[in-house]
């Protein structure tokens, strides 16, 4: 059976994934974050590549993420970095998602 | 359905009119993003053994179809929209308020608006071809629209700069008054009835008024007031442009 989780239904949790990667791994360009997505969910977030650009511009654009161009081996290149207010906003979405996932929990698994 | 871009040549040309920005924006998603990802997926395909044209193949599947990439659109381009709806309401208000001018009042200003922009040809689209010109400061009057552009001509010659701005708009019938204040700094020679009038260099301001005839969505008359005397005052050159052009009584 396949295990992973469509792009629809990771798509309201992306932004978070996103600023969880970039907390964790450091600054990173959006082939290397979706690599370490990848890995870190042991292929459950299968997510078409292309679709974290548009999210990532997104954080940006709300000041939750900051980038800038790197040439690297002659490639020029875009990196990103989370930024005080996307540390804070991921704080928010933690919480966010533990009390979304203990609701889910409650009513999907709890008694009938 | 359009058919789904095969090398990622074709993805950028796909992706590329749906990109709501421009400029440097565009640049850095078509460039150090998107690209440079595409090329990323390819070598780890071809490292995989797969031939340079599968593995861009590949490279497009796992990056998804052009039309997936939801990127927000410019700030500037919203705003610019924004003042373009902001603009179209504000002129359904004022048309809501103040009844629509007439042609004939858009026809008027249209040839103001020519005189600003240096190209005098386009007041032969405006004039009748019979139409006539009064000068009343000068006495001057022209017949046919190629003698007025000529005479026209002559102020832009002396006046390059020379702009018109309409303070003042009455309609009554097929007759339009405009009262204008031309603004021109003389630089080149100012050829009058009297004589000729070396430039000066001196930053001019007339107020005047122009009394238009239109028929048929055409010039068919102009008369031209200002104060001549208000014009040679500000020129360097008045006692000697004065001598040679008095007013016309």
């Amino acid at each position: 059976m396949d295990q992973r989780i469509d792009s629809q239904t990771l798509k309201g949790h992306l932004e978070g994934v996103l600023l969880r990667e970039l907390e964790s791994a450091g600054p990173a360009h959006g082939y290397a974050i979706v690599q370490q997505i990848r890995t870190r969910s042991e292929g459950t977030f299968d997510l078409p590549e292309g679709t974290v650009y548009p999210a990532l511009h997104r954080l940006e654009k709300a000041r939750l993420v900051k980038s800038h161009s790197e040439e690297v081996s002659g490639r020029r290149r875009r990196v990103y970095e989370i930024t005080r207010e996307g540390e804070r906003r991921l704080t928010a979405k933690k919480a966010e998602w533990r009390r979304l996932r203990h609701g889910m929990d409650a009513v999907l698994e709890g008694a009938p | 359905m359009r058919d789904p871009p095969e090398s990622i040549a074709e993805y950028l040309l796909a992706l590329c009119p749906l990109l709501e920005c421009r400029g440097a924006r565009r640049a850095r998603i078509l460039d150090e993003e998107v690209y440079e990802h595409l090329r990323d997926i390819a070598a780890a395909e071809q490292r995989r053994g797969a031939s340079r044209e599968e593995a861009e193949r590949r490279a497009i599947e796992a990056f998804g179809r052009p039309e997936e990439l939801d990127f927000p659109a410019d700030r500037r381009r919203l705003l610019g929209s924004l003042a373009a709806v902001a603009a179209v309401l504000a002129v359904l208000l004022f048309l809501a308020f103040f009844p629509g001018e007439s042609d004939r009042v858009a026809l008027a200003r249209e040839s103001v608006d020519v005189v600003n922009s240096g190209q005098l040809k386009g007041l032969r689209r405006l004039l009748a071809q019979d139409t006539v010109f009064e000068e009343v400061a000068t006495g001057r009057e022209v017949r046919g629209a190629g003698e007025e552009i000529r005479l026209v001509r002559g102020w832009k010659t002396a006046f390059p700069d020379l702009k018109g701005r309409i303070t003042g708009v009455f309609n009554d019938g097929d007759r339009v008054a405009l009262e204008v204040t031309w603004r021109g700094t003389h630089t080149g020679r100012l050829s009058m009835p009297c004589g000729t009038v070396t430039s000066s260099g001196s930053r001019v301001t007339l107020r005047a008024m122009l009394v238009l005839t239109i028929r048929d969505g055409k010039i068919k008359a102009t008369r031209h007031f200002f104060d001549l005397n208000a014009l040679l005052d500000q020129i360097e050159a008045a006692q000697e442009a004065r001598a040679m052009c008095r007013p016309a009584r």
